[in-house]
């Protein structure tokens, strides 16, 4: 049998994954996506090209990547002696990435076939037979790469694997129909019913997202909406009674909600990536405050849950 | 002072376990868990307050030199009925349950018959003696003065081989004591259940028999039997003495009862311990609180004889039918009452403390022994043994939360959802136990190794942490150093250095050749399997001769009075020749390195020749100084066991395949098998500074890999499910005796009925794999401490906060702090 060449750009597979759908998951995380939430917390999906990503735990300060840096971009942080990329100067070469024997310099986005991604999660087909998990797939957007993410599914369910795809809807519909027919759950994101909110948060508007997340539900495949709790974005009451509407209205598909709080320790992660990031850092959504939340969407789905 | 509902609810959500239990337990059990003294040495050294027991030893040794010309078993006997009719006895208030080893509730004992080196250092350990301590400095030279040069071990000294005790008392190799001084022992349940009276009734006939056959027609068939007369005497000395132990708690009760007690109802409970100890350990239990008394009796008593540092027991499967009969059935006691007595057993039980030397101290951080209880299992019929005891047990290990003894579960398909569950809360609330074993799994494995009939396989217990052993007739193993402890890291070690020991600079294991003319894999390894072959050898040959030695050297008349089998023939329980079937393994501490060390060698020197072996070893024997890079190669670059990856995992089964072959061509005192059992208890620790540089980047002194099967800290890049699915391809009726798995999940993520769904398909997927052991720990506060310091070595620590999982090396200083505070566990 032939087999399907088709590439991905791939930045983590992440195995025994329990929040992201039903059982447990093999988590396959696609590099790149189609919207720039300012509030993101895997930062190092958002661009799609590979790319040097410090993780300062691991690095003993040896040095090594600043003697092979061409263009001088690595700099040793005197208090800390470790590493920061000048991302205006990094060419994105790689030699410090190899240079690095310790793990501390990560090269983001792997280019993987479907069967060397299909390897990996064959290997836990067992724990998805006894928990009723699966294969999700999630981002960056995996639509923004919908050919693999076909290709992919494809190959999943002719091994009788459940399929998931955590998706923010910003992508066109026809690559939709691409995905959709192999497809057993939509994980869909809802970030703001207000269009002009949403560009101003995640750089687009919100109308494709919401005619996408109608047709989905039209066609009656099992869906369950993720909606980020962002205080100072959507946390409003006004945006919490439009959401509750629209979820209404996509009807029977829908099988639950997750409630998805904020969290506040991607901070470091931007610091690492050498990027600003807007909201608190170090302090999370307590409960109390996303215990009111729920009662919104009682009667939009069948179940609501907080974290997912 | 009353506790709402609601707070509860609040240190649930919380999970502050700790709080829940002390907030929801009874009265009774909250005073008798906060009244018990901590005997387990915590970094190395004794809680403040804890102080050596003196008269125990006095007396003993007061009665054995009076008995010089009697032979071992009598003498000791005597001895031992001098320290239980004359040793100095307490009640607990609130206390239902009696019997302590030790004169006073903050003492904790030691053996001055069992070896010089232990009683030295009990002479200079700082802060347990007794005030004024000039005044026991004196008591403990004159024991010592008397005991010097004359214990169980160097009686056993003067007869190994000279070479042999050198290396195995080096340290470097093995671990134990091989006498019964330092050791543990199968009991025989049914036998000892029949009541001491009995048994003292059926050694009379035993001796009238034998006293008629010696008045009969001579033969040579006479002779041995002379020797059995004094053996039967202290036997029957032993069980007098404890059956008078007893009745002196009775006597206690009925004075305070009678002359002191107030209150009228703790008089009636104290009367209720006076009838119970008037019938216990002489006659069988009828009630519960019998049943349970009994049981504490022959632990304690038995521990007046020798350190034992483990408890197999089945208390689940003992107590259950009085259970049923006081709770379900006559309903003569609520089912409260029974969890105090329940909870006051492991109370009682944890009181035990025993002096441990520096070493034992290091290997077994913060507990007296491994006193693991096996709970769950199957009948000699094959039906599920779960009863309404076994989760009750489970329901009151959440309420009184110790450390030891623990839990060990034999799981099976039969197994009802209701006691997973109650199995899942104790693993969720952070006890970290109970263990699951695999229970057709190690009937199958017992009948192969060891030949046990199915129907003695089925009623296994846990010998000590790991090991199976039926309590049986023929099946219970007297002797713990039967088996031997080895250090396995060393066996790669000499394959690199031709059996020569940098650390300790001497030669130790055989010539196996320079690795540096080893021209394939293969014939590396070849040289490997010698240093293994060699290894256990010289364990197991050493072992077995203290074995044979240790009626005559040390003696066990308590043991043999609790054996059917010593009993009906008139021998010591340690006595090879009396049926025993034989039940020996090798624990193999630090085994996964030799996986990991040989993945590293074949890939960069062999396969890819990235390095030679000159350089290897040359940085080895530089503790990889200057060669930072190279060692972190050796680390990241080279297959690691844990990861799912064939490469390495093929190594470890060849390893353990290699090692099985040979488990099969080496025999025990009683010439049957011996299979190793991969575990490491905190050997690994104490190791460290033995073992030196490895080639899977392991510096001296670096900790070795904290379990049996598994993978080192922070190499299991995969996750748990890959761990698993490596742990699998390993067979485990064939490839060894067991194999201890750590699997570390996150609290929050198994929090709901959500999380208990997810673990058991974990359990099912473990079942699936045919694997034989697993041990849950919940991330604790000790492990997120290490992963502050040492974030390297955790970083797959999972931690839920706020609706989402992270690593925890990943977040913020302050948010660790506060996840700590949260997740900080309550066990004593």
């Amino acid at each position: 049998m032939a087999k399907e060449y088709v590439f991905g750009i791939i930045n983590d597979i992440q195995k025994m994954s329990m929040n992201d759908g039903p059982g447990y998951r093999t988590t396959v995380f696609l590099k790149g996506c189609t919207l720039n939430c300012e509030w993101c917390h895997n930062p190092e999906g958002k661009n799609r090209y590979p790319e040097i990503i410090p993780f300062i735990s691991n690095c003993t300060g040896c040095g090594e990547c600043l003697k092979v840096c061409p263009t001088d971009a690595i700099s040793l942080d005197r208090e800390t002696s470790t590493p920061h990329i000048d991302r205006r100067l990094c060419i994105t070469c790689l030699q410090c990435v190899n240079a690095c024997q310790s793990d501390a310099l990560i090269k983001w986005g792997k280019i993987m076939s479907v069967d060397q991604v299909m390897e990996e999660v064959l290997k836990d087909k067992l724990f998805y037979t006894n928990s009723k998990g699966g294969l999700t797939v999630s981002g960056g957007e995996p639509m923004a790469q919908p050919n693999f993410v076909k290709a992919l599914f494809k190959a999943a369910k002719k091994e009788n694997i459940n399929t998931a795809l955590d998706t923010c809807g910003q992508a066109p519909w026809d690559d939709y129909e691409k995905v959709l027919p192999h497809t057993d759950l939509v994980l869909f994101d809802l970030k703001n019913m207000d269009t002009r909110k949403h560009y101003s948060y995640a750089g687009l508007g919100n109308k494709l997202i919401l005619e996408n997340a109608e047709k989905i539900a039209e066609k009656e495949i099992n869906m369950r909406i993720r909606i980020p709790v962002i205080p100072g974005s959507n946390d409003t009451k006004e945006n919490w009674e439009k959401t509750a509407e629209f979820i209404k209205k996509l009807g029977k598909a829908v099988q639950g909600i997750d409630l998805l709080p904020y969290h506040p320790y991607v901070g470091g992660k931007y610091k690492a990536f050498g990027m600003d990031y807007p909201y608190p850092v170090g302090e999370g959504l307590e409960d109390e405050l996303i215990e009111p939340i729920i009662k919104y969407f009682i009667e939009s789905a069948p179940e609501v849950s907080v974290g997912g | 002072m009353a506790t709402t509902a609601k707070e509860i609810k609040e240190f649930e959500e919380k999970q502050e376990w700790w709080w829940v239990a002390e907030k929801t337990r009874s009265s009774r059990l909250d005073y008798l868990r906060k009244a018990v003294w901590k005997k387990g040495a915590l970094g190395g050294n004794y809680a403040p307050g804890i102080e050596i027991d003196l008269e125990f030893p006095e007396l003993y040794t007061e009665t054995w030199q009076e008995n010089e010309g009697d032979p071992i078993m009598l003498r000791k006997a005597k001895s031992i009925g001098n320290v239980l009719e004359n040793l100095p006895i307490f009640i607990t208030d609130q206390s239902q349950i009696v019997g302590c080893v030790g004169s006073a509730p903050h003492n904790i004992v030691s053996y001055w018959q069992g070896a010089s080196m232990i009683n030295e250092e009990i002479y200079n350990e700082q802060g347990i003696l007794p005030q004024p301590e000039e005044k026991s400095l004196e008591r403990l030279a004159a024991l010592n003065e008397y005991w010097g040069g004359n214990t169980a071990l160097d009686e056993l000294a003067k007869v190994l081989d000279p070479e042999d005790a050198v290396k195995f008392m080096s340290g470097a190799i093995g671990w134990g004591t091989p006498s019964s001084a330092v050791g543990y022992a199968t009991k025989d349940f049914r036998h000892i259940g029949k009541g001491f009276e009995n048994i003292i009734e059926e050694i009379d006939e035993n001796m009238e028999r034998t006293d008629k056959l010696l008045r009969g027609n001579p033969s040579p068939d006479l002779l041995p039997l002379y020797d059995k007369l004094p053996r039967w005497e202290a036997m029957q000395e032993v069980l007098d003495a404890a059956i008078e132990y007893a009745a002196r708690y009775a006597r206690l009760a009925r004075i305070i009862a009678e002359n002191f007690e107030t209150d009228p109802k703790r008089k009636e409970e104290l009367l209720r311990i006076a009838e119970t100890c008037e019938r216990v350990p002489a006659q069988p239990p009828r009630t519960l609180q019998e049943s349970i008394q009994y049981d504490h009796f022959v632990q304690v008593v038995v521990r007046y004889e020798t350190y034992e540092g483990a408890m197999p027991h089945r208390p689940d499967y003992l107590h259950g039918p009085f259970f049923d009969k006081d709770v379900n059935i006559n309903k003569s006691i609520t089912r409260d009452d029974a969890l105090d007595l329940l909870g006051e057993h492991l109370i009682r039980t944890y009181e035990i403390g025993i002096f441990s030397p520096r070493w034992t101290r290091e290997g077994l951080q913060g507990i007296t022994g491994t006193w693991v209880w096996t709970m769950g299992g199957v009948n000699e019929d094959g039906t599920d043994a779960c009863n309404d005891c076994t989760t009750a047990y489970m329901q009151v290990a959440r309420l009184v939360r110790i450390a030891n003894p623990t839990f060990s579960f034999r799981w099976h398909p039969k197994v009802k959802d209701e006691l997973m569950r109650e199995i899942f809360e104790c693993i969720r609330h952070g006890l970290g136990y109970p263990s699951l074993r695999n229970d057709p799994i190690l009937v199958e494995n017992a009948m192969y190794w060891h030949g046990h009939p199915l129907r003695e396989a089925r009623q296994w217990v846990t010998q000590s942490c790991m090991s199976p052993c039926p309590p049986t007739k023929y099946g219970c193993q007297p002797f713990r150093m039967a088996s031997a402890t080895a250090n396995c890291a060393k066996i790669v070690e000499y394959t690199l250095h031709n059996g020569y020991d940098n650390v300790v600079n001497m030669q130790m294991g055989p010539k196996t050749g320079n690795a540096v003319d080893f021209k394939t894999y293969d014939e590396f390894f070849e040289a490997w399997t010698k240093q293994m072959k060699w290894l256990l050898n010289i364990l197991v040959r050493t072992v077995a001769l203290g074995r044979a030695k240790d009626p005559e050297f040390f003696s066990r008349p308590i043991l043999s009075a609790y054996y059917e089998r010593a009993v009906e023939t008139g021998t010591d329980a340690v006595d090879y020749t009396n049926g025993e079937r034989g039940n020996a393994w090798v624990t193999a501490f630090t085994w996964v390195e030799n996986a990991d060390s040989l993945a590293a060698v074949k890939k960069l020197i062999y396969d890819d020749k990235k390095y030679t072996m000159a350089e290897l070893i040359e940085a080895l024997k530089n503790n990889w100084d200057g060669k930072e890079e190279m060692r972190l190669d050796f680390v990241n670059n080279a297959p690691k066991w844990g990861n799912d990856d064939d490469y390495v995992d093929d190594i470890m089964v060849q390893c353990l395949k290699t090692t099985a072959a040979h488990g099969k061509e080496i025999k025990c005192v009683c010439g049957n098998n011996i299979p190793i059992l991969p575990e490491n208890v905190s050997g690994n620790i104490h190791y460290a500074n033995v073992v030196s540089a490895l080639p899977n980047g392991r510096r001296l002194g670096d900790a070795l890999y904290d379990g049996g099967i598994s993978p080192g800290p922070g190499l299991d890049k995969k996750g748990p499910t890959a761990v698993l699915k490596s742990c699998g391809k390993i067979d485990h009726v064939l490839d060894g005796r067991a194999f201890l798995l750590n699997q570390r999940l996150s609290p929050t993520q198994l929090a709901g009925e959500k999380g208990y769904q997810l673990w058991k398909s974990y359990v099912k997927s473990w079942d699936d794999l045919g694997m034989d052991h697993v041990q849950f720990n919940m991330v604790d506060d000790s492990t997120l401490r290490a992963a502050q310091k040492d974030p390297e070595k955790y970083q797959e620590v999972i931690v839920r906060v706020a609706g989402y999982s992270a690593h925890f090396v990943d977040i913020s200083r302050k948010t660790q702090d506060n996840i700590i505070q949260r997740t900080v566990q309550g066990l004593g």
